[in-house]
């Protein structure tokens, strides 16, 4: 099993190295090998050989350097989405997946544009829990929402929200799912906090049913949450 | 008229607050609606220092005016920490004569770093001390780089800036700038050349990008950092800690002020140095700064005593969302090299807000807790599963862990069994619900 995590010295935000932790501890113990390559920026990358490609959150700007560090190869990552490989872009990596990106000075920014949507950073930050459901799963997603842009013309969200804001609504449709991929602002990290989310996953992963996770605490972890939101939302 | 009133108003409703328990922002924000531009009519003195940063910003506040106080200097400051616009109109209403004039020496401002924008919208500050920036409280702050760009709204060309030279992402303020002093941390036995945390937030120059190298870190990314791309680099400072004894207590400032320490904590020496920096740059003598940081007990105690059982213990107070914080406390715990157990609880997030954000404790390094002197690690409160989840992916032993959603059960537990050194590392927000099973010394 070959993962790819982009970018970590850059994209090192909240904690989202620990969605590639719990996937690299789930499959090794469900008795895969796992080869996992931390990709700078910088350095030649080809995404054909990976079974899953993931990068997470960073700053404004050091989304900005990742963009054009992944510019070059924005083929070959579209070639690898179509292939049906698994992208898992979390927080602020989700809009590079768009067409351009408009940040708040009204600078544009061409994205790599495996989909149409478009990207609007403001001033002010979006901040806040989250809750919704996800066609996916019949468990809710938790997680939290900590950005500054709104994304418009997506049309196969990934979450639809209960709390929290959505690609450009409050309590909205939230993130992207299109085949293999899944983008999302929200952050937690998702995999760390949605046990539903991560046995999705490693059951597309591995090609067989994954319905239990060698992490007891994540799954309790999970249940104190979600009810702490079912209140707050109540 | 309306000034005079900005200001009346402001006094009742202090005086009523009090009466009532109740903050010190409230009558300020009544003040600024009555007067918008109150605190420019206001005749201020003529020194006005304005500390802000991630961490340390009350307890630098607290010492520097112990010292300018110790060095003859009248002043008037936000004692009580309410470091937004609000609490500071109320600190200077309440310190002004009734036609608005300022008559102390010296006029001292905490200040909140994403709000200092509002307040010195209106003045100036003459001293501006930047203490660290630091990953705090991301739920409100969003990251660094943020509170970086809204504390760039408070800078004007006519402060003088007082920074920590080891910040790599503070250490831009001073670019290109005539009238900025810089404190650091000279070269010391604690240093490391490779670097200890869970992320690395200079890792990459926070000017171009491109990757930095450290010749050796203090702590976390705070160190002797260079960018081979850009040239940014670590400034020469003005004011340094040149000798550091942990395990004496002491420090010495410029060769020359030595000073007893009442928290052996890097932490703790980074805001006396800056408190000595900027006292010393308005005029007070170092050793006169020297003298009353020496075995300086602060207000907001850092450090409680106490007794459970048989068990000896220290709390040490954190912050949550603050993954340096809890670092500095594990860092602390492991140097006393006693055998021990260490208890965490994360139970409320927050006392001011609620949220279930628990990224930040992926954040935290708690490979510290995996010295051989810490015997047992105690997680405990609500989200007690996350903190066990992040601990399985630590170089902490399963075995050493035990895990307590009930606070209490776990504190019976302890008192019933050894008398190990207990260190209890929490937030304010979970500190009376350890402390409420103690004996406080």
């Amino acid at each position: 099993m070959k993962i790819l995590h982009l970018f970590d010295d850059l994209m090192n935000l909240y904690g989202e190295y620990a969605n590639i932790l719990v996937l690299e501890r789930c499959l090794t113990e469900l008795g895969h090998t796992v080869e996992l390559r931390k990709a700078k920026a910088g350095e030649a990358l080809s995404f054909s050989q990976y079974d899953l490609i993931f990068m997470g959150a960073g700053t404004e700007r050091k989304q900005k350097l990742a963009l054009e560090a992944l510019r070059p190869y924005a083929g070959d990552l579209k070639a690898a989405y179509e292939a049906g490989k698994i992208l898992l872009f979390t927080g602020n990596s989700f809009p590079l997946l768009g067409k351009r990106i408009t940040d708040s000075n009204g600078k544009v920014f061409e994205g790599l544009e495996l989909f149409p949507f478009e990207s609007t950073e403001g001033s002010r930050r979006i901040l806040g829990d989250c809750l919704g459901s996800c066609d996916l799963t019949t468990e809710p997603v938790v997680g939290f929402m900590n950005k500054c842009s709104k994304i418009t013309g997506v049309h196969t969200p990934l979450f639809h929200l209960s709390m929290g804001f959505g690609n450009d609504t409050d309590k909205g449709p939230e993130g992207l799912w299109e085949k293999n991929c899944f983008a999302t602002h929200m952050t937690g990290p998702l995999l760390t906090k949605n046990p539903a989310l991560l046995r999705h996953l490693l059951t597309l992963l591995t090609a067989s049913p994954v319905t239990t996770l060698p992490l007891p605490h994540l799954e309790q972890a999970y249940e104190v949450t979600r009810k702490a939101l079912e209140e707050r939302k109540a | 008229m309306r000034k005079f009133l900005a200001i009346l108003i402001c006094r009742i409703l202090t005086v009523v607050g009090k009466l009532m328990g109740k903050g010190t922002s409230l009558p300020g924000g009544f003040a600024l609606k009555v007067c918008p531009d109150i605190l420019r009519r206001i005749q201020k003195p003529p020194v006005i220092i304005a500390v802000t940063g991630s961490n340390g910003k009350t307890s630098t506040v607290e010492m520097i005016a112990s010292v300018l106080k110790a060095g003859g200097k009248t002043i008037a400051y936000n004692a009580e920490g309410s470091n937004q616009i609000e609490g500071v109109t109320t600190m200077i209403l309440n310190s002004c004569t009734w036609s608005g004039k300022m008559k102390q020496d010296i006029l001292l401002i905490e200040s909140d770093e994403r709000y200092a924008k509002f307040t010195f919208k209106w003045f100036h500050p003459t001293h501006y001390v930047m203490t660290n920036l630091y990953r705090d409280q991301l739920t409100r702050n969003a990251h660094p780089e943020w509170v970086f760009h809204a504390i760039e709204e408070s800078v004007f060309p006519d402060t003088k800036l007082l920074l920590n030279a080891d910040d790599p992402q503070l250490s831009l303020f001073g670019q290109d700038r005539d009238n900025v002093v810089w404190f650091g941390l000279e070269h010391n036995q604690y240093d490391s050349e490779i670097f200890h945390g869970a992320y690395h937030d200079g890792a990459v120059c926070p000017r171009c990008g491109k990757t930095m190298e450290y010749d050796y870190y203090h702590y976390n990314h705070i160190g002797k950092f260079s960018c081979p791309s850009c040239g940014l680099k670590r400034q020469d400072t003005a004011y340094s800690v040149t000798d550091l004894n942990l395990e004496e207590s002491r420090i010495v400032i410029n060769g020359k002020d030595t000073i007893s320490l009442a928290f052996r904590s890097i932490y703790n020496i980074y805001n006396i140095l800056a408190t000595y920096a900027v006292c010393h740059e308005v005029g007070i003598p170092g050793e006169v700064a020297a003298q009353v940081m020496s075995n300086y007990i602060l207000k907001n105690g850092r450090l409680i005593s106490f007794t459970l059982g048989e068990h000896p213990g220290t709390f040490l107070i954190s912050k949550h969302e603050n993954s340096v914080s809890y670092d500095m406390s594990f860092r602390y715990a492991v140097m006393e090299k006693k055998p021990c157990t260490v208890v965490v609880i994360v139970d409320a997030v927050s006392r001011k807000y609620f949220t279930s954000e628990t990224s930040w404790l992926w954040d935290i390094h708690f490979d510290w807790l995996e010295d051989p002197c810490v015997k047992q690690v105690y997680l405990c409160g609500k989200y007690c599963n996350d903190l066990a989840l992040r601990l399985s992916f630590s170089q902490v032993s399963p075995g050493k862990i035990r895990v307590f959603p009930d606070i209490d059960a776990a504190c019976e537990e302890l008192r019933n069994k050894g008398s190990e050194q207990v260190y209890a590392v929490t937030c304010f927000s979970d500190r009376m619900k350890f402390l409420s099973n103690v004996t406080v010394k």
